[in-house]
């Protein structure tokens, strides 16, 4: 009889241990995966960012050639530009916003001001570097969207129960979203 | 399963352009259907030839049009609107199932989406096509075919030009090559040998650590899949008015 008690507490006390050990791993691996599919849509993000800056210069030195008054945006972009890069060489996160932000706001001037140049809005190089530079822009947006929806997921994983539980204790932070500029929703003034 | 991807195509071209017509009757016919039937035949050849996908969506307008993001707020800018029906939105066959735009894993589906109020068009490339169709091209394909057609009022025509010119640049595919054709079949499901139900796992968890969980009533979430069903874009493309 004694003996019985001892194995039916001895086969509970394995499920539960069981149990236990299930939610730990899987509550990990779905966290790794989580984490990792947001670092791997950042990486995209950075993709983009990266072709918006290959391309500025070919659209700066495209659009030299005709804008006369409006040098001055041409020069910040280009400054901005070379702002945004010293700030992802040196990795500090508040001057690649602060470039990246700026930069945000002075392409779409640049696009609008285009129109006001008849001669350059003819040019068919001006106008295809202009085309591209859209593409990009609506690309680091949609690659934005995806970041904050996965980083999301992520967030909502570690803040939920049971991932609540351990994920502090992992070393699982939450990852920081991706805030549209204030300034860059305020239409440019022409 | 052939039949189903080309219905796919002819029902996506066909009930959106319809669709739009019953929205709102005052633009009923907005291109004839002769024009609707070239679309579609040119688009299931593009299909059979080079298994990209061309879908046209037409809305009246891009307000009120009832296509809502995860947060269900109308999307009302075209270029976000062409980027969530080109991942998201499933598009319904006539034989009830529910598909993307291009195949899954190759990314070659293109959309031209419309907004007739606005007068806006968008041309929305798959990853796998952006290499064939760049930002530029198909932003001439649109001023060369589109623009001047749509602003003489020949919107089936102008819409049949772009179809055909965008069609033209996607690379012929060896439709024979069932290696090619592998994914084309994939889909339907025909393809695809089961896993032994014991070697199962998610995420390296065996499925009877799974059913004990169940048994106990403590689900984690690790089922959402956002997966579609279709190729994926990002943004590539064009945009512009007419």
């Amino acid at each position: 009889m004694v003996r019985l008690v001892v194995i039916g507490v001895a086969i509970t006390a394995l499920i539960v241990v069981g149990v236990f050990a299930g939610i730990y791993i899987v509550t990990y691996n779905n966290l790794v995966g989580l984490e990792a599919s947001a670092d791997a849509q950042w990486a995209n993000v950075e993709t983009q960012l990266q072709r918006r800056y290959d391309l500025i210069p070919n659209v700066v030195d495209a659009a030299r050639q005709y804008m006369t008054y409006e040098g001055s945006i041409l020069e910040n972009i280009t400054r901005l530009r070379s702002q945004w890069a010293a700030a992802v060489q040196s990795g500090n996160v508040g001057e690649i916003n602060n470039a990246t932000g700026q930069l945000e706001t002075q392409i779409p001037q640049f696009i609008l001001s285009v129109e006001a140049y008849p001669d350059l809005k003819a040019s068919q190089v001006v106008e295809d570097l202009i085309v591209e530079l859209e593409g990009t822009e609506n690309r680091i947006s949609v690659e934005r969207v995806r970041y904050n929806d996965v980083a999301r997921d992520f967030n909502v994983a570690i803040k939920a129960f049971p991932g609540y539980l351990f994920a502090a204790g992992w070393g699982f932070v939450p990852k920081a979203y991706f805030e549209a500029n204030v300034s860059a929703t305020v239409p440019p003034q022409v | 399963m052939r039949v189903s991807a080309r219905k796919t195509l002819v029902v996506s071209v066909l009930c959106l352009a319809v669709f739009s017509a019953l929205v709102l009757p005052a633009k009923a016919y907005f291109i004839e259907s002769d024009w609707v039937t070239k679309i579609e035949d040119y688009a299931i050849d593009v299909d059979a030839n080079t298994t990209a996908e061309i879908v046209v969506y037409v809305v009246p307008s891009l307000s009120g049009h009832g296509v809502t993001d995860k947060q269900g707020r109308e999307i009302n800018d075209i270029v976000a609107l062409g980027v969530y029906i080109f991942n998201e939105l499933p598009l319904e066959t006539l034989d009830g199932t529910q598909v993307g735009i291009g195949k899954a894993g190759k990314d070659n589906g293109i959309l031209v989406l419309l907004a007739l109020d606005e007068q806006q068009w968008r041309i929305e490339v798959g990853y796998g096509l952006e290499g064939d169709i760049t930002d530029v091209e198909s932003n001439r394909i649109a001023q060369d075919y589109l623009v001047p057609a749509f602003q003489q009022g020949n919107y089936g025509e102008g819409l049949y030009d772009t179809v055909v010119a965008l069609g033209s640049e996607v690379p012929f595919v060896n439709s024979t090559d069932s290696s090619v054709r592998g994914y084309y079949y994939y889909e339907s499901g025909a393809v695809s040998a089961p896993e032994p139900w014991w070697a199962w796992n998610l995420y390296g968890l065996p499925w009877w650590a799974i059913l004990l969980l169940a048994l106990l009533g403590i689900f984690v979430p690790v089922f959402g899949n956002r997966q579609g069903r279709g190729g994926g874009s990002g943004g590539g493309g064009s945009t512009g008015r007419w």
